[in-house]
Order: structure tokens, then sequence, then C-alpha cells
């Protein structure tokens, strides 16, 4: 036991010399174990310094492979340790980065792939807003709101189908300006009459419905700004804003006066878009 | 070199008694004392994961943490300290290994300089007999398992060892000498077979 003893001691107090601990070479007082007969206490402690401590350790190990392998245990631990004790940056103390090559993904800083894709799903929704409010003139909305963390696939597909959406819109204005609404709605501010017009669209893939809806938007701005002459006319003569081009008697000067009023309302609205 | 041994302690039990009462640099300097003891005895407790020490170090520095959250607390009840930063580490340890969740290996990058580290056939060799070592020790009861990890790998004294375990330094020394023997059958066992 007193061999088991120092050889445990010599074990853990080889470490002594390449880091902080407090272990001692040499054992205690009470290392000799109670029942023990011949052997003083002093000269047991004597012989077992720790220079024969280590020497007895190493004829031990090369006989005992437990005593190897407790070795090559202490010396695994160690390896970290020790290496980071050397380390002049400062950090010495181990249960840091392992400074090893490593498979896989790492965590910390090293881990950058969801963050990249939340990045790039970010960036991805501004440029889509900044690009659609561009080619739509500022007119487009509900683009530019920032997606969840969750969303981030999806927003990045929302940037070409923001750019597809401005593409459709430039298509199909030229187009609907054009042709007659056969469901325009009776006259009236353009909010209540919304839901409606959108009510009696066709249902289209759900990718197009916002631009759709940018379209009817956008096609109600235009015929506001385009004089009165060439506003579409719904079938029973009523145009949009309820003025009645057939409306005659003794208020021709009155529909004149006021069809200028409304062509000078539709030549300043422009310019008001032009500079917000 | 008895009065080492003595001092040492003494130095620690007054170092104990600064940092309860909230000196900085008592408290940075008692964790500076226990942290490599704990960070070798999680490391040999926990083993590699994918060949590395990062959760064995984690949990390291979890029982650190708690060391450090437990100091305004702690009485001197006639133990030493380290019986009380085992006691934390062995529950830390404990709800480590039920979690036992393989993490992610963080990894930094390769430095750019020359690798003065042993070379890869004596890294691969001493990695696999350390290994074992851990394979042996699972196999001993579970005290004198502690006791071998306690002793010689945090590299406590007797005294402290048998404070941790609640057992007598006697005991300690007449458990260690029993391990150490179960362990040498075992390796020749395995030797042989």
């Amino acid at each position: 036991m007193r061999r088991t003893d120092a050889i445990i001691e010599a074990l853990a107090g080889r470490r002594d010399a390449g880091s902080a601990s407090r272990s001692s070479t040499v054992p205690e007082p009470g290392a000799v174990p109670p029942g023990a007969s011949g052997v003083s206490g002093v000269s047991e402690i004597g012989r077992l310094k720790a220079g024969d401590a280590e020497a007895a350790s190493q004829e031990g190990e090369e006989a005992d492979p437990a005593v190897r392998l407790l070795r090559a245990l202490v010396a695994d631990v160690d390896e970290q340790a020790s290496e980071r004790a050397a380390d002049p940056s400062g950090d010495a103390l181990p249960g840091t980065l392992s400074p090893g090559p490593g498979p896989g993904p790492g965590s910390g800083s090293r881990r950058r792939g969801p963050r990249t894709i939340v990045a790039l799903g970010v960036v991805g929704a501004v440029l889509a807003s900044t690009g659609v409010a561009a080619a739509g003139g500022g007119l487009i909305h509900g683009s530019a709101s920032p997606p969840s963390a969750a969303g981030a696939g999806k927003a990045q597909k929302t940037a070409p189908e923001g750019e597809a959406t401005a593409a459709a819109v430039r298509e199909r204005l030229p187009e609907q300006s054009s042709a007659p609404s056969a469901q325009s709605a009776p006259s009236g501010p353009a909010g209540p009459s919304t839901p409606v017009r959108r009510r009696a669209e066709p249902a289209k893939e759900p990718g197009t419905r916002p631009g759709h809806e940018e379209i009817e938007r956008l096609k109600r701005r235009l015929e506001r700004r385009l004089p009165p002459e060439s506003r579409p006319r719904v079938p029973g003569g009523q145009s949009r804003h309820g003025v009645s081009p057939k409306s005659a008697g003794p208020g021709d000067d009155d529909v004149r006066r006021r069809l200028e009023e409304l062509r000078k309302r539709a030549q300043n609205r422009p310019g008001k878009y032009r500079h917000p | 070199m008895l009065r080492t041994a003595t001092a040492d302690e003494s130095d620690l039990k007054d170092l104990t008694t600064l940092a309860v009462q909230g000196d900085p640099g008592a408290i940075e300097e008692l964790i500076g004392e226990v942290r490599p003891m704990v960070v070798r005895y999680c490391r040999a407790r926990l083993g590699r994961i994918s060949g590395q020490y990062h959760i064995a170090d984690d949990v390291a520095q979890e029982v650190c943490i708690a060391v450090l959250s437990a100091l305004p607390r702690y009485r001197d009840m006639g133990r030493p300290f380290a019986s009380f930063v085992f006691g934390i580490a062995a529950h830390k340890i404990a709800d480590a290994l039920r979690s036992a969740v393989r993490a992610a290996v963080p990894t930094e990058d390769l430095p750019d300089g020359p690798d003065d580290r042993p070379g890869p056939e004596e890294t691969v060799v001493r990695y696999i007999e350390a290994q074992r070592a851990r394979d042996l020790l699972t196999r001993l009861p579970d005290h004198q398992r502690e006791l071998v990890l306690l002793r010689v790998v945090a590299g406590l004294s007797a005294e402290e060892t048998g404070n941790v375990l609640g057992m007598s330094a006697g005991a300690v020394r007449v458990a260690q000498h029993r391990a150490l023997a179960r362990l040498r059958t075992m390796a020749r066992e395995e030797s042989i077979a």
C-alpha cells in the first residue's frame, strides 16, 4: 500500500512541473497506514522523496500496465492544458477552443451558416423592396416589410418575385389603361370600392396576386391623372367620378368649369408625385 | 516537505476566506488554483467527444461558474475547499452524462506556424492508451473509480479525496491500493486476450 501510495502520488505530482496543481510529491504525515510494522513514518517519508518516487513510478510503469495506462490518461488530459499554460497570449486556462483541427462545423463565432442565411434574407428583402419601389415609382407597398428569421428562405424568393412584379406592372400598365373596365365600381372613393374590385378579380397564382392589386392601384391613379375625355367609359355613361359627359342643359358652363377644374387637378397630380 | 502540503492547505484556506468575503484578487487566484484540477477531472470522467475535450471543458467551465456563484454562501465546515468544488463537479458531470448531447466540435483556424506537439504516432498511441484507461476505470466500482480519478487525475491528497467521498484518509489509501490492483489485473487479462 505504501508503494501504491507512492506511485499514485508520483502520478499526481508529476504534473506539478507543468501545471498549477497543488499536489505534493511527498506523502502526507499520515501516509503510513495504521498497522504497518517495522517501518517508521519518518524513515518511510525520507525514502520516498520526489526523485525516488519518480524512479519508483518509472520502474513500476515498465512492469505495471495499470500505471502505464493511468500515466497515459494523465498525459492525455494534460495535453491541451499544458499547451494553454504555455500560450503567451494570456489565455492559459484550458476549457477554451481546441487548437487542433477537428471535423464538423464549429460553434460560436465559427457557426456562420444560419447567420449568413438570415443576413442574405434581410439583404434580399431590402434590395427587393428597393427595386420594386424604384420600378413602381414608390407606389408599391408591402414589399419593404422585413422577413422573419424563419422566413429567411422565403425572403430570398421575394427578391425575384418582387422583380417579376415590377416587370408585370410595367407590362400591364399600358394594357390596362386602354381596356374598358367592366368591373369598375360605381362612383365613390377608392377605399370602399377596393375590396369589391379585389373580390371580383379572377383568382390567380399566389405569386401574381400582389402584382394584380398593384396593377389595379396604378390603374386607378392613372385614370385620375388622365384628362376626363380619355377616361374609359362605363356602361350607362357614368364615369368613375360620377361626371356624366352627356349632362347638358343650363349647366354647360358649369360642366365646362368642372372639366377645367378636373383637368387642372389632373395636371397637378403628376407634379405632386414627381416632387414628393 | 511535510510543511509544504500543510502550508498549501492553509494558504488555500486563507484564500478561500478572502474569496468568500468578496476579494476579487483572492477569487481569481482561488479559481485559478482549482480550475486545472477540475478540467483534468472532467476530461478524465467525460472523455473525448469526436476527438476533442470540448464538452468536458464546457462542464469544467460550468463547475467553475457554479463555484464562483456559490462562494458567498460557502461556510468552512472543517472540510477542505476541494471537497466543495468536487462535490459540485460530480453533480455537473452526472448532468452531462445524463444529457449526453453530441454537440458540434468547435474549432479554431489552423495555426500558421510550426507544430511542436508530439507526432501523430505518439499522439495516437497516447490517445489509445488513455481510452483504454478510461474503459478499465468504467469497469471499477463507482467509489474506486472516483477515488482514482480524484487522486491521480485531479491530484487531490488522500485527505481531500476522503472528504469528497466521505472516507478517511486511511480508507482512501486502502481503497486506492485495491483499485490499482484491480486495474492491473484487468489490464493484464486484456493484454493476454
